[in-house]
């Protein structure tokens, strides 16, 4: 029981590293924005804070830095006030696709620019299986996580030959617009030229001059 | 005698345990999507350990002539990258300090148009340095299985990288198919409008002689 108390404690230490932890420096009655692509259906768990050793101010009504995340189609999914303390959030995206993060000063204040962090991961943390009692078994545990990046390789390289012949198709549409493009404008240059000499001819012999 | 199977037992599992922890911490992070107005500056940071692995791979996606200057500053304020009107990048490097370290990206040679940048970032948090087992405590097996997930990990990086390429390229494209209609009908108006002055500026030669 000491053994496996003791594994959990190493796996749980690790499990509190968020797939991407971001720090940005947001100044007063600023806004910085991010954007990320998430797949549907799986949790997205993260974590807000306003980074200690700074000032936080507690204020009714608006708060004065916000965590804004809006899905694809302009739904709040996330909205988090500045309070002391690390914020953990979750939601869960509707549809692939990407996902707004936004961190805002609303109202004026003199000061320095406060560091705010923002981390996030998606999908289930190995840790969180452990949480739930599932019995430990390093190898097979390891081996299931290479077959999902594995798998998630193929899925990737079916992707990348779509948009691969995708771009194919677009420069061809490009070409084919070059093509015609010049085509025209020698036409034009062609039209003009002819038109100008039959104008000038018809012009001076109106004129009595030829 | 039983002590000691104990006590070897409780190695092996920790062991086993520290390489589950090598392979999940081989995490993947995606890439996100900075949005950078022009003549304006974004930057972020992230917390590193010591002597840890920092990836950084980014891809100008949209804007302009798809380039941005971009600086990587360690936690004593010193830079240790800089690149300048880069349309793609990809640095590793090793931290020599624990600390923030920052990433700016900079598109002060823009006055008007705003760049957008995919960036990937990975690093191992600071803290994870709890019960790593080094190559000589896991067993061949356990090691092969531990640089299976490192190459694993690195495959889908590099896809991760061919897709915002493609992203580039693909706006790129759009870009040129719009600028080649717009070139041919400005093309266009300046035949006919120099056409058209060609011939008054002949009919007026002509008929000032005419008065002469």
């Amino acid at each position: 029981t000491t053994m496996r108390g003791g594994a959990v404690l190493v796996v749980l230490a690790a499990a509190a590293a968020f797939a991407q932890a971001l720090v940005f420096e947001v100044p007063n009655g600023h806004q910085k924005c991010f954007s990320q692509d998430f797949k549907q259906g799986q949790v997205v768990d993260g974590e807000f804070e306003i980074l200690p050793g700074q000032p936080v101010f507690m204020m009714q009504n608006p708060s004065l830095m916000t965590l804004r995340i809006t899905g694809n189609d302009g739904k709040v999914l996330v909205d988090l006030r500045e309070k002391p303390g690390k914020q953990p959030f979750q939601f869960t995206p509707e549809r692939d696709g990407l996902v707004d993060f936004c961190l805002r000063e609303t109202r004026w204040r003199k000061g320095a620019p406060r560091e705010v962090s923002v981390k996030f991961t998606q999908g289930a943390s190995v840790a969180s299986q452990i949480a739930k009692g599932v019995e430990l078994m390093p190898m097979e545990q390891a081996m299931t996580k290479i077959e999902e990046r594995a798998k998630r390789i193929q899925q990737g390289t079916e992707d990348l030959k779509k948009r691969g012949s995708a771009l194919r198709d677009l420069t061809e549409v490009v070409n084919a617009r070059v093509a015609w493009l010049s085509l025209f404008s020698i036409g034009l240059l062609v039209c003009a030229g002819v038109w100008q000499m039959y104008y000038l001819k018809h012009y001076f012999s109106m004129k009595k001059l030829i | 005698r039983r002590h000691t199977q104990t006590v070897m037992m409780k190695q092996t599992t920790t062991a086993l345990v520290a390489l589950l922890v090598v392979v999940a911490a081989v995490a993947v992070a995606d890439a996100f999507l900075l949005n950078v107005d022009a003549n304006a500056v974004e930057c972020f940071k992230e917390e590193v350990g010591e002597n840890l692995p920092v990836k950084l791979v980014f891809q100008v996606i949209q804007g302009g002539s798809f380039d941005i200057d971009f600086e990587i500053t360690n936690p004593k304020g010193e830079q240790v990258f800089n690149g300048h009107r880069e349309s793609e990048g990809k640095v590793d490097f090793y931290t020599t300090i624990a600390g923030y370290y920052k990433f700016c990206f900079s598109n002060k040679m823009s006055t008007v148009t705003g760049k957008a940048i995919e960036v990937l970032l990975q690093v191992e948090e600071k803290g994870d340095n709890l019960g790593y087992a080094t190559s000589e405590d896991l067993s061949p097996l356990d090691n092969a299985i531990r640089q299976l997930a490192e190459g694993v990990s690195d495959v889908v990086t590099v896809q991760r990288q061919m897709h915002m390429r493609d992203e580039a390229h693909q706006n790129i494209t759009l870009n040129t198919n719009r600028v080649v209609l717009y070139w041919f009908f400005f093309e266009a108006l300046l035949i006919v409008a120099l056409v058209g002055w060609q011939v008054i500026q002949l009919r007026k030669i002509f008929e000032t002689k005419r008065v002469v």
